[in-house]
Order: C-alpha cells, then structure tokens, then sequence
C-alpha cells in the first residue's frame, strides 16, 4: 500500500479490519509523514468530539414563537393582497373581454329601471287609495254601533294585545327550560 | 445517529404540530434548538448569524411540516434544513466579500484569575476548531460537523446535503486530510510561540 492509501485508513480507523490496523500500524512505526498525519488528526478529532454543544440565549423558543406570528401576520397580508390583485385583474380582464358586449345591454337596464319606479309609483298610489277606503269603513263602523258594544271590543282588543306582548316575551326572549 | 431518538412523545408533537398545533411545534423547537443552534453556530461561527440562522431553520421546517417523511429520522431531517440553509447563507457571505476575520470575536487576553484562566483555555480550544472549520469549503465544512458532532453516518450525510455516497467519503477523506495537516502547521506555530494570526498565516 501507498501513502493515500494508509490515510484513507487512519481517517477511519474505527472501522477498520484486523489485517488493515496491522498494516497501518506497522505503516505508522516507519512512515514519519504518516506518523504526523495521524497524530494531527487524532488530535483535532478528539478535540472535536469533546467540544461542548454551543446553546443559544434563554428564551429561544419564545423569540422563535414571536417571529412566528409576524410570519403568519405578512403570510396573511400578502394573501389579502393577492385576493384584492386577483379579483382586480378579473374585472380588468372581464371588462377588456366583454366590455363591448355589457355597452349594448345598457339602454335596456336603464328602460327597466324607469319601468321598475313607474310600478312603484303606481303600486303606492293604490295604497294611498286601500288606506282611504279602510277609514270610511271604520269611521261607519263606529257610528252604527252602540257605545258599550265598542268599549266592549276595544276593552278585548286590548286584552288580546296584552296576551300577545306577554307571550312573545315569555317565549321569545326567555329560554324554554328543558325538563 | 443515536444521539437523538424520536419518541412517542415527540411523534404526538410532529402530528398535532402538522395539523396546525402551534403549540406542540414550539415543543420540538424546545428540544431541538440545541442540536439546530450548535450545528448553525459551527458552519457561521458567529452567535448573532447562528441565532438567525437557527430560528429560520424551524421557520422552513414549520412551514413544510406536511412534507415530512415519518420514515425519516426527525432530527436529521430538521438538521438537513439547518445544513442547507448555512451553506446558502456562506455562499451569499461569499459572494459579498465578508472578511471572516470581522465576524470572529476579539480574544480577551490579559487573564489574571484562575476562572478567567480557564474560560481563555476554552475559547483559545473553540477558537481553534473554528478556525479550522473556517478554512473549509461549505458543504465539506457541514459534512464535518455532521460527523463529529452529530455521529451522522455516511448515508445520513449523503441524504442531509444532497450528495452521493461516494462525494460524501470523498469530500470526508480529503477535508480530512486537509485539517489534519492544517493543524500539525498550525501546533508548529504554537510550540514555536507564535500565534492564530501566525499560523493562520502560514
């Protein structure tokens, strides 16, 4: 065997066969370079395996816990920005696409939109109109009847309304208790 | 790698942490930031880089938590994070011309107690591994690391840096080779009285 070759087995020396330590030792009493290579490195290898673990400074997790939620904070910012970006580029990209299709849809909208507040109008007139008639009715109603018939109703009108408040409170605003 | 076996406890810690437990995660970088700072502290040799460079090493490793192979031994895997992310950080240090010799802390000299004695002899003893490590390529450098401090096999460094086999014993022998020799110059200088800075030189 050569130099190189009785290096590659001083590096290793915990693996090595019975023959290989034999001839490497036989190598190192005569070799000097070998020798000095050999004493270097089982030096520096001792002093590698016996230095101690460096620590890091008390609170480490902590810190680390803190550089988490700033993460996930900017995580998030930059998925809202990429949200708003997204939905800002659809409307471009629809706008561009079938701008000119949505310009011919435009008159018709506006022809629904005044047909849509004429209904509205004529809808509140004929309110107007059912209110007025409901008035006339009640007003003879009250004329023809006697006065104690009225405070009759009005008197069970009144307790009807009662009832009513007092179970929507009951049963609406309390909680059922379960049995 | 016998040094950190997973236990049951620890499997619980990576499940519930995947499923968006914050808390268990900050369970594995408890137990972890040991091993994680050690390893980032020898391939920057500086505390402030290790620090930074440890906490995005479980930042990575949080984020691509449902990536992770159960087969794999968590530890390696979390140590491969850290490795690949200090060589990228080296070879950006590289790129923008940052002298070493910045980054090392100045040596106190002057020493009159006993303790104060020691803590020299201690960092004199860091002082040169680093300067050793310091001198070596970045993946050789975490090849080295990861078989002296952390009993990696050769397989496990493979895997960790991305590397076949045959690279990793190659790179192993001649760093080897390399920082043996380095250090026989180097306790030369120091038998004859000189110092880092002179046998840096040489």
């Amino acid at each position: 065997m050569k130099h190189p070759q009785f290096e590659a087995l001083l590096f290793d020396k915990a693996h090595l066969e019975r023959e290989e330590r034999v001839a490497l030792e036989a190598h190192l009493r005569e070799c000097e370079h070998c020798n000095a290579v050999a004493t270097a490195w089982s030096d520096l290898e001792g002093k590698m395996r016996s230095s101690p673990q460096v620590e890091p400074a008390t609170g480490f997790t902590e810190r680390f816990c803190d550089r988490l939620v700033v993460y996930k904070r900017r995580k998030q910012e930059r998925f809202t920005l990429a949200v708003i970006l997204a939905i800002l580029s659809s409307l471009i990209i629809v706008t561009v696409l079938f701008g000119a299709e949505l310009l011919t849809f435009v008159p018709s909208a506006i022809s629904f939109m005044l047909k849509s507040i004429n209904g509205l109008v004529q809808l509140g007139g004929l309110l107007t109109i059912l209110g007025d008639f409901a008035l006339v009715l009640i007003e003879g109603i009250t004329q023809s009847l006697p006065a104690g018939l009225l405070l009759a109703i009005s008197v069970a009108a009144s307790g009807l309304a009662l009832f009513w408040v007092f179970s929507i409170y009951k049963f609406g605003f309390k909680t059922i208790r379960r049995e | 790698m016998a040094k950190y076996q997973r236990s049951n406890e620890e499997d619980l810690w990576i499940d519930r942490a995947a499923q968006g437990d914050d808390d268990a995660f900050a369970q594995i970088v408890d137990s972890y930031q040991i091993p994680v700072y050690n390893l980032c502290y020898r391939m920057l040799g500086n505390k402030e880089e290790a620090e930074d460079a440890a906490q995005e090493t479980f930042l990575r490793a949080y984020r691509n938590l449902k990536r992770y192979d159960p087969k794999r031994k968590f530890a390696t895997w979390l140590l491969s994070i850290a490795s690949h992310y200090c060589i990228d950080r080296l070879r950006r240090r590289r790129l923008k011309l940052v002298s070493l010799d910045d980054l090392l802390p100045k040596r106190g000299r002057g020493a009159s107690t006993p303790g104060a004695e020691i803590n020299y002899l201690q960092r004199e003893h860091a002082e040169e591994i680093r300067s050793m490590l310091d001198g070596i390529g970045e993946k050789d450098r975490a090849a080295v690391i990861l078989r002296y401090w952390y009993d990696f096999s050769y397989e496990e460094i493979a895997k960790s840096l991305s590397l076949s086999l045959p690279a990793v014993k190659s790179r192993l022998h001649r760093t080897r080779r390399e920082m043996a020799n380095r250090w026989s110059v180097q306790g030369k200088a120091f038998a004859k009285g000189g110092t880092h800075d002179e046998a840096s030189a040489i």
